[in-house]
């Protein structure tokens, strides 16, 4: 006879798991600064598609310090880029802690001899920030568009679901092929770049404006089952407020299933971003993300000699990311979706 | 809903579910050509004067003959349409005696045939992007302009058109325009100076007046009530003003405005190919392209054509070449990823790929495979000067840029050894071809940029406003950027930002002057320095530096006057030397082509300006079978 | 019926209405146009160019002149792709599009149906255990990294198929799998949790009760309750495959309609941008009407004009 799995309270092991590869995952992305790892832009041709420990694995490196006649930071932004206050202690403090020593080549090299591992340490940072912005952009606006629809029914919610059709209907690519020229374009960019959005913060809100689609509608459908169902009858009929029953009843239950598909729109956020990078209209170098950093790799293997490590270690890095946020997800569901039996 | 509907349609859907995988397997295959190679994008057109690209270029020479036609090896110019031909004493007039040679449906390809091929290529009506190439001929410019002019001999082509030929012109009047210019509303005209054809709003289009007869354009009020007569185009009369004519069936002469050395050189080149005006009429454009419609004059004709698949050539009979061509049937795929090429030609399923990806070109040069043919271009890449926008305005400062860098180790780093920098802006190459020596800007020397920044007013870099340099998304222009950025900071203590942009937006901010530094590259069109020292008169379309100077003006205009040779020469190095010295340009590296040939291709012209012809290619069959047979390029073990 | 398809049909029109309008000033409003070139032909030229393709009359002429034209079914011809009209680019890709689509599709149900199956037989097992792995790995990769990974093992390394094109069945294969592949994960996911739920269900229980053994229960009840959120899947996805096998068509060369709409993006071509956009909104519009009808004809407690 089989075994019906029971409605769990605790979390599966797959979900702790994926929990602590995340937690890894996001760790790295925060303190990468303060790695003794090379810097992810500084070119080094004489050692280009080096592969994987090979060479001298732990030098002083000389990028990490000014050169003659720089200012005392300028080799910060050579070597980093454009780093927030926080990242620039965090490097500061890096050299203060192991000198210009650091861990190189350990992942091997790609074409302009910058190290990978650095390359998608800092990748990390990118990557995870795509999803965050997603995520927040999806929990701002997909979450009350999708809950004021579900909640009046009726021409509003006809009205608010077309208009969510009618952004679905149009392929993506011309929305973002749109949103990319033209907020690339000199003029709007330096006005942008005065408001303090870089290029890049250009690029995650394109992707969040497209993520929060699939919340709205999920969180419309959950609405529309929680205010017809029984308790909410019951509350309904035994007076309470409406406040009280959106708090008590309607809440909890959303919260649930918000968790749950932002799980899902988190991995498919990362993907799609990988995605644009393949068509080239992704995060632009000289910033690097894992999405930039695959598709680069990807044309590394060449049948002759191909440089194996620059494809597989950031698409391993990707997938090892998207399999934890899919088995979380997963285990989510389990805790929080209480009509999902697993 | 019913019942009834609902129980079928489980069985609708499993209907729809066969069909559609029955149908899924109903592949197109054919059976493989005689010769496969990979063309780069999906070609624009089949249509040879409609075309500008490389890929598009490949396809119609080999369908369409020219007047005259280049040497697979040394460009030279050698007969083609034309057997023979004689050149004035001024250089202004050429006798072409053309061959008896026929259209691929056996309408004979005469000079009446060829001067009709070339009125609609400067027809304004057929915009073709290429027409300028006709420009030096005497009136050509002005019937490509469409410009007339009251007291000038025009045509009006009428608005009537022949039910058996519906895409043939309409009938023509002649005669000498009496006036020019618009009528307002209320009846009254205001005569203009010149104008283009008819369009414009209704208060402003233009009407002619020839013979006593007024024309208009169709939808103009006075042609509805009857005061005018409806017209589609008005054009500076083609057979009196514009120099290309049929003496007879087999003599075609033209006449240029002015003696233009290369321009014979530019008769071989696939734009000024004749197209079947016999075929055009009857289908239109673009319909008599369809393999089903469409017929050629080169050693090849199209067979077949599928989008973004293939394009299948075969054997022209009719063709005067057709013994020289030894391969019956040639595909040229439509594939523009790099990688997808290389996978198809190291699995021996195409003989020759015209792009690759860069990664692998490094590769293949520092191991020296012998697949990979190198050769260098006459073309060359530059990055383009905003000479408009401070502080590049001062040319103390563009030289302290040039000055500045080291080409070598940039090129070298980006593309690999093989691939030569250059200090001019005409490529080496050009001596060889053709004698004349490029002009150089001043040696690289760290220290000399340095002091003429300092006289700039920029000492050590400071104060030296951030300029941006942009160029489209590209691994390998990213690279050079960086590496470029690198050098300025480090020898002239400049900060220079980097921006990668969409290709259109690229383009468009170029020529808008939208821009302080720009990537750019440039090929000649045909092999003289003309086609490189023209781009920079004031104004030029292709000039997009803001760059202006009346000496270099002259000259370019001088040297377009003046025969082949020594003098010539002289002239060319002179406005070279401003361009050189002003430097709204940066020359930085010659290209160099690179192809993948099978080793089983026997005959592989190749020459400067990247042409291979496809009749000159040859193949030992045997091997290529074997190879295609195993999928291995190279050998048992790979 | 007839009221559910009317209204379906009508709002389906008004957001082709829409997408049509959005596009028509996206696309004009980013820089660069049809014939931006590295060449620059003089200005004279460029003129003709434009008077010729009708790009200088001011916006809101062309957007009343397109929206006529499109009205009497005429897409245009394509800017980029001279000889060719919209609708002939979109026949000649739509039949190698509908082809590898639809065996993708097929694999996809097929394999992932058959392991969701197994799979939810014996909820908790190994076999589970190793299918769920699986599928998760499936979705959590990207498709060019799959894509890049078939070409390495089976087209380098083991010689087996060819590496690019299109025409036949071995060509067939490969880029239909790795197109597949994605969906397999997800359907079987799907076809899992719905299965499991399945079983739950009373009449599962009922069944169990009177003694139907566990294979019958599994096969005859409890795949019924996988149909529904497949078919729900299905619809969007159908409309997702034919034109978002980019990746797939790029890689392997196949000349199908999913790589025009990027291409028509990047290279401004109005007139094919704007045709696979109505294409896309109409086959998503037609895909979800028919998915309602097809879960309203398999499930009798729905109803159509709620």
């Amino acid at each position: 006879m089989e075994v019906l799995p029971r409605p769990r309270r605790t979390m599966p092991l797959s979900g702790r798991l994926a929990t602590g590869v995340l937690a890894i995952v996001v760790l790295v992305a925060v303190f990468v600064p303060l790695a003794p790892l090379p810097s992810p832009r500084t070119v080094d041709t004489a050692r280009s598609l080096e592969p994987p420990l090979q060479g001298r694995l732990l030098e002083e490196l000389p990028e990490l310090m000014p050169r003659e006649g720089e200012a005392s930071d300028a080799w910060i932004e050579r070597g980093f880029g454009d780093l927030g206050l926080v990242s620039r202690l965090m490097v500061q403090g890096r050299v203060a802690l192991f000198g210009r020593w650091a861990f190189s080549g350990v992942l091997g090299r790609d074409e302009l001899g910058r190290d990978l591992c650095a390359r998608i340490c800092w990748g990390a940072r990118v990557s995870l920030a795509v999803a965050l912005v997603a995520a927040v952009v999806t929990l701002l606006v997909g979450v009350p568009w999708g809950a004021v629809a579900g909640w009046a029914g009726g021409r509003v919610d006809d009205a608010m679901m077309r208009a969510v059709d009618v952004l679905n209907s149009i392929p993506l690519v011309f929305l973002v092929v749109f949103l990319v020229t033209v907020l690339g374009e000199d003029s709007i960019r330096l006005a942008l770049d005065r408001l303090g959005i870089g290029r890049l913060a250009i690029f995650f809100l394109v992707v969040a404006a497209v993520s929060w689609l699939s919340m709205a509608r999920i969180v419309r459908g959950r609405l529309l089952e929680l205010r017809d169902a029984t308790y909410v009858e019951a509350a309904r009929a035994s007076g309470a407020s409406p406040a009280r029953i959106l708090l008590r009843h309607v809440v909890p239950n959303l919260a649930g299933t918000v968790v749950v598909t932002l799980s899902l729109t988190v991995p498919r956020v990362m993907l799609f971003e990988s995605f644009l990078s393949f068509l080239g209209l992704g995060v632009q170098p000289p910033d690097v993300s894992w999405g930039l950093l695959a598709n680069a790799g990807l044309k590394a293997l060449i049948p002759i000699d191909p440089a194996w490590w620059l494809f597989v270690f950031p698409s391993a890095a990707l997938a090892v990311t998207l399999l934890a946020l899919g088995f979380l997800g997963d285990a989510l569901e389990t805790l929080l979706d209480p009509r999902r039996h697993r | 809903m019913p019942a009834r509907l609902r129980e079928l349609v489980p069985w609708l859907l499993a209907v729809a579910l066969l069909a559609a995988v029955g149908r899924a397997f109903w592949l197109p295959g054919e059976p493989p050509a005689d010769f496969t190679f990979i063309n780069g994008t999906e070609p624009k057109s089949l249509d040879p004067q409609l075309i500008t690209g490389q890929p598009e270029g490949r396809i119609a020479a080999a369908l369409f003959d020219r007047i005259v036609r280049w040497h697979p090896d040394t460009l030279e110019v050698m007969p083609a349409l034309a057997e023979r031909w004689e050149v004035s004493e001024d250089q202004k007039q050429y006798v072409f005696h053309l061959r008896d040679a026929v259209w691929s449906d056996g309408e004979p390809l005469d000079a009446p045939a060829i001067v009709a091929a070339w009125q609609r290529f400067l027809d304004p009506a057929t915009a073709a992007e290429y027409s300028y190439q006709l420009w030096p001929v005497r009136g050509a410019r002005a019937y490509g302009v469409g410009l007339v002019a009251a007291g000038e001999m025009i045509e009006v082509e009428l608005d009537e058109r022949d039910p058996q030929r519906p895409f043939a012109r309409g009938p023509l009047v002649r005669g000498q325009a009496s006036w020019v210019g618009s009528i307002a509303n209320d009846g009254s005209r205001q005569a203009s100076d010149a104008a283009a054809l008819f369009g414009g709003s209704d208060d402003e289009a233009v009407l002619v007046e020839v013979d006593g007869v007024l024309y208009a354009s169709p939808e103009h009020p006075l042609v509805a009530d009857g005061t005018a007569t409806a017209a589609r185009a008005a054009l500076p009369d083609f057979a009196t003003r514009v120099g290309i004519s049929a003496r007879d069936q087999r003599t075609l002469v033209v006449e240029l405005a002015e003696p233009t050395p290369y321009f014979l050189h530019v008769c071989g080149f696939y734009p000024l190919a004749p197209v079947p005006i016999h075929v055009i009429e009857k289908h239109g454009s673009p319909n008599w392209t369809k393999s089903e419609n469409i017929v050629c004059s080169g050693p090849y004709r199209l067979y077949s054509r599928r989008l973004r698949d293939r394009v299948r050539m075969v054997r022209n009979e009719t063709s005067y070449r057709a013994d020289e061509v030894s391969l019956e049937v040639v595909d040229a795929l439509a594939i523009d990823s790099g990688a997808t090429a290389l996978a198809m030609f190291e699995t021996a399923a195409v003989d020759w790929a015209t792009n690759l990806p860069p990664f692998a070109a490094k590769l293949f040069i520092e191991r020296d495979d012998p697949t990979l043919r190198l050769q260098s271009e006459l073309s060359i890449g530059f990055y383009r000067l905003n000479t408009t926008r401070p502080p590049l305005n001062d040319p103390r400062v563009r030289q302290a840029l040039s000055q500045a860098l080291d080409r070598s180790t940039i090129v070298k780093a980006v593309y690999g050894p093989g691939q030569p920098p250059s200090l001019s802006f005409v490529p080496e190459g050009m001596e060889t071809a053709t004698g004349y020596a490029p002009v150089q800007t001043a040696a690289e020397d760290a220290e000399e940029a340095r002091k003429l920044l300092a006289a700039a007013g920029y000492p050590g870099g400071e104060g030296f406003p951030k300029i941006t340099i942009t160029f489209n998304a590209d691994e390998g222009h990213q690279m050079m950027a960086e590496l470029i950025q690198a050098q300025w900071k480090s020898r002239l203590g400049i900060d220079v930002e980097l921006a990668s942009m969409e290709w259109g937006a690229f383009l468009d901010a170029q020529s808008r002057l939208d821009y302080w530094v720009a990537r750019a590259g440039w090929t000649a069109d045909y092999v003289d320095p003309n086609t490189f020292l023209d781009m920079f008169v004031t104004d030029g379309a292709n000039n997009q530096t803001g760059f202006s100077s009346p000496d270099y003006d002259r000259l370019i205009a001088e040297a377009s006057r003046t025969p082949a040779g020594d003098a010539r020469d002289a002239v060319f190095a002179e406005a070279e030397t401003i361009l050189m010295e002003e430097l709204p340009v940066l020359p930085l590296f010659m290209r160099v082509s690179k192809n993948l040939v099978a080793p089983w291709v026997t005959s592989f012209p190749e020459n400067s300006l990247d042409i291979h012809p496809i009749e000159a290619i040859q193949v030992d069959a045997q091997r290529q079978s074997e190879a295609r047979q195993a999928r291995r390029l190279r050998g048992a073990a790979p | 019926m007839i009221a559910f398809l009317v209204r379906r049909v009508t709002w389906l029109v008004a957001t082709l209405l829409v997408v049509y309008t959005v596009t028509f000033f996206l696309m004009r409003a980013v820089p660069g146009g049809p014939f931006s070139s590295e060449r620059q032909p003089p200005p004279e030229i460029r003129e003709a160019i434009a008077r010729r393709y009708k790009l200088d009359l001011p916006l809101s002429q062309q957007y009343v002149t397109e929206l006529t034209r499109l009205l009497r079914g005429d897409l245009g011809m394509s800017f980029r792709l001279a000889d060719y009209s919209v609708g002939e680019v979109i026949a000649e890709g739509w039949q190698a599009s509908a082809s590898l689509g639809t065996v993708a599709m097929v694999l996809a149900i097929l394999v992932g149906g058959a392991a969701g199956v197994v799979s939810a037989a014996r909820p908790g097992g190994l076999i589970d255990g190793a299918v769920r792995t699986f599928t998760m790995v499936g979705i959590s990769l990207p498709s060019f990294a799959l894509a890049g990974v078939a070409v390495l093992l089976v087209v380098y390394e083991w010689r087996l198929l060819p590496a690019a094109g299109w025409g036949t069945l071995p060509q067939l294969i490969l880029p239909a799998g790795c197109l597949g592949a994605v969906y397999a994960a997800e359907i079987a996911r799907l076809v899992r949790s719905g299965v499991v739920e399945a079983m739950q269900s009373d009449w599962v229980r009922t069944a169990r009760a009177k003694g139907a053994s566990h294979r019958r229960i599994v096969l005859h009840h409890a795949v019924r309750g996988a149909v529904g959120p497949v078919v729900s899947f299905l619809g969007p996805a159908i409309a997702g495959i034919l034109t978002g096998s980019v990746v797939v068509e790029k890689v392997f060369a196949i000349p199908g309609i999913g790589y025009h709409f990027i291409e028509a993006a990047t290279t401004r071509d109005y007139t094919l941008a704007m045709g696979l956009v109505l294409l896309y909104t109409l086959l998503l519009g037609v895909a979800g009407i028919l998915v309602d009808l097809v879960q309203a004809a398999l499930d009798p407690r729905i109803n159509l004009e709620k």
